[in-house]
């Protein structure tokens, strides 16, 4: 009987214990913690990837936009090139406020009244939209990053505590018997801290460039406000 | 656009995951050499520090019955001095006369020994005296039991191995070569019998004679039981002589505890563990401290702390070995009644 022990423990001992073992041994809630925590690392990432290409992509055309913008371009022929198609913040800004600017001197009713306030209700309607599209998903990576260490260490709590129950009932307290179930749930906090450390280290420097981003047109907005506004006493 | 992220995240983990599927399939088992099993025996060394109670007059008898277990080598060289028997003769004199006493001061060996020994010593003077001589000069009191059981079975194998003379060492030379090489010569001289061949020749005959057998087996409980029959070497109370054999710490602990009188009324001896540290010139008195390490945590600290330097006062020349003096020069002790006394 104390041979047929030591080698059922050898055995499991020199058993494969490669990541896919570990995974297939796995009890179904380790199981199921496993990939969920994958499926999230799998979208934080894509959510960085999205993210950092947009931020590179959105200063490019703010770098390019501010240039052309301050370069003494007539306003209209600028609003002409970009009215059909706004595809990034500033233009998006610079055609709402110019689009109700535009509103307010056609036709004969010529509402210059209200004009500075419907302005400010425009521009800040659309940079709040323009700063949302902008921020849009940092939170699932915020949530990643301080939730998923719990879940790896939830799988990994109910792997040991399965693999416990399977001394109780073995009754063999070998280490060769616990070890492929501690082996398998510690691999849970392995995927879970996997799934967090990018996603926090992204959403931090995420947040952060986008709150330069949105900075950024925000003063734009009051700059063009303030240029509008002159306009419109000069036009008197 | 949007999908750009998510495809470009699925195809990254997919990869990473497979390279890790591949390159770190198994990390290949632990090798685990198979250690031998050493069985662990925990001996306290108080077995080997404290003395055993004894006579301070009595010799140490140890070194006796390492001398006679070690036979066979003092065997080789005493053939080869044979013109020494000369002298011994001389000495088998006395031990003739010894060896009626020692069966009176022994009565539990010579019972068996006694009816040997008296008609032989008339036919076999020179062989049985002889192999006595030379142990027994040495170890007069002790030595008795065990030498007198050799000499004596000696003598009857002799007198029987006359006629049996050419069988017996036919059989011992399968056992025990190297005394076969002492026993021709024994013969013809005669004198250099060591006690070892004979007790061997005893083992062998035990087959063929009965009575050799008996004397045999006498022997050996002799040996082992010698501890009841004389006081071995040791001081009165187990304590005085201690630096013969004890560790110096021992030694030195014990010569405080005779000074030492622990407080009264402690419920506990644990109570009264004081360790303290104290300096020794090379005359054995103190000559720094004695200064206390620890206090016991309770009421009888203070009082056996003072009553432990008190103790290594009182107490002062020590008697240490001189050439270790580095050793004691400072001396760090704990005074633990329970372990003290």
């Amino acid at each position: 009987m104390p041979n047929e022990v030591v080698q059922t423990a050898l055995a499991s001992a020199t058993a494969d214990v490669s990541l896919w073992t570990l995974f297939m041994q796995a009890h179904i809630v380790v199981k199921i913690v496993m990939i969920g925590l994958l499926s999230a690392s799998v979208w934080s990432w894509a959510i960085i990837i999205d993210k950092s290409l947009l931020y590179t992509r959105t200063k490019r055309q703010m770098d390019r936009f501010e240039k052309v913008f301050w370069s003494g371009q007539s306003l209209e022929d600028l609003y002409q090139t970009l009215s059909g198609r706004p595809n990034h913040a500033m233009a998006a800004l610079f055609v709402a406020a110019m689009r109700e600017w535009k509103r307010s001197f056609e036709g004969h009713a010529r509402s210059v009244a209200g004009l500075p306030g419907r302005l400010e209700k425009v521009l800040d309607v659309t940079l709040s939209r323009e700063v949302d599209r902008l921020e849009k998903r940092l939170l699932f990576l915020a949530t990643v990053g301080s939730a998923a260490p719990f879940v790896g260490l939830f799988g990994t709590v109910w792997g040991i505590m399965s693999s416990f129950q399977g001394i109780a009932a073995s009754k063999n307290t070998s280490l060769a018997v616990v070890a492929p179930g501690i082996a398998e749930a510690l691999f849970a906090t392995a995927i879970g801290l996997v799934a967090a450390i990018p996603a926090v280290i992204a959403y931090n420097k995420l947040a952060s460039i986008a709150s330069q981003h949105a900075m950024r047109l925000e003063g734009f907005a009051d700059e063009f406000s303030a240029i509008l506004s002159r306009l419109m006493d000069e036009r008197g | 656009m949007k999908n750009v992220g998510l495809v470009a995240s699925s195809v990254g983990h997919v990869a990473v995951l497979a390279w890790a599927l591949i390159s770190l399939p198994s990390p290949g088992a632990h090798d685990v050499s198979d250690l031998e099993i050493l069985p662990i025996e925990l001996v306290s060394v108080s077995d080997v520090t404290d003395v055993v109670k004894g006579q301070s007059t009595a010799k140490v008898q140890k070194k006796v019955q390492e001398a006679t277990r070690k036979a066979p080598q003092p065997e080789e060289k005493k053939p080869e001095p044979a013109p020494k028997v000369a002298p011994k003769p001389k000495q088998a004199e006395p031990q003739k006369q010894a060896e009626p006493e020692q069966p009176k001061a022994k009565p539990e060996p010579a019972p068996k020994v006694e009816p040997a020994p008296k008609p032989e010593p008339s036919p076999k003077p020179e062989p049985a005296a002889k192999p006595e001589p030379a142990p027994k000069p040495e170890p007069t009191p002790k030595v008795e039991p065990e030498k007198k059981v050799e000499p004596q079975p000696e003598p009857t194998p002799k007198a029987e191995e006359k006629p049996q003379s050419e069988p017996t060492p036919e059989e011992p030379k399968e056992a025990a070569p190297k005394p076969v090489a002492a026993l021709p010569k024994i013969k013809p001289k005669a004198p250099p019998k060591p006690q070892k061949p004979a007790e061997e020749k005893r083992k062998f005959d035990v087959d063929s004679l009965k009575a050799l057998a008996n004397q045999a087996d006498s022997a050996q409980p002799t040996q082992s039981g010698e501890q009841d029959q004389d006081a071995s070497f040791g001081s009165r109370n187990g304590r005085e002589a201690a630096a013969m054999t004890q560790s110096e710490l021992d030694a030195l602990r014990a010569q405080i505890a005779q000074c030492w009188s622990p407080p009264v009324g402690a419920a506990d001896a644990s109570q009264l563990a004081v360790k303290i540290e104290f300096g020794l010139d090379q005359q054995g008195n103190v000559n720094w401290g004695p200064q206390p390490i620890e206090y016991p945590a309770n009421q009888f600290g203070v009082a056996a702390v003072e009553s432990a330097m008190r103790a290594v006062r009182r107490c002062a020349p020590y008697t240490l070995p001189a050439d270790k003096y580095d050793a004691w020069r400072r001396v760090r002790i704990n005074f633990d009644p329970s372990d003290m006394f």
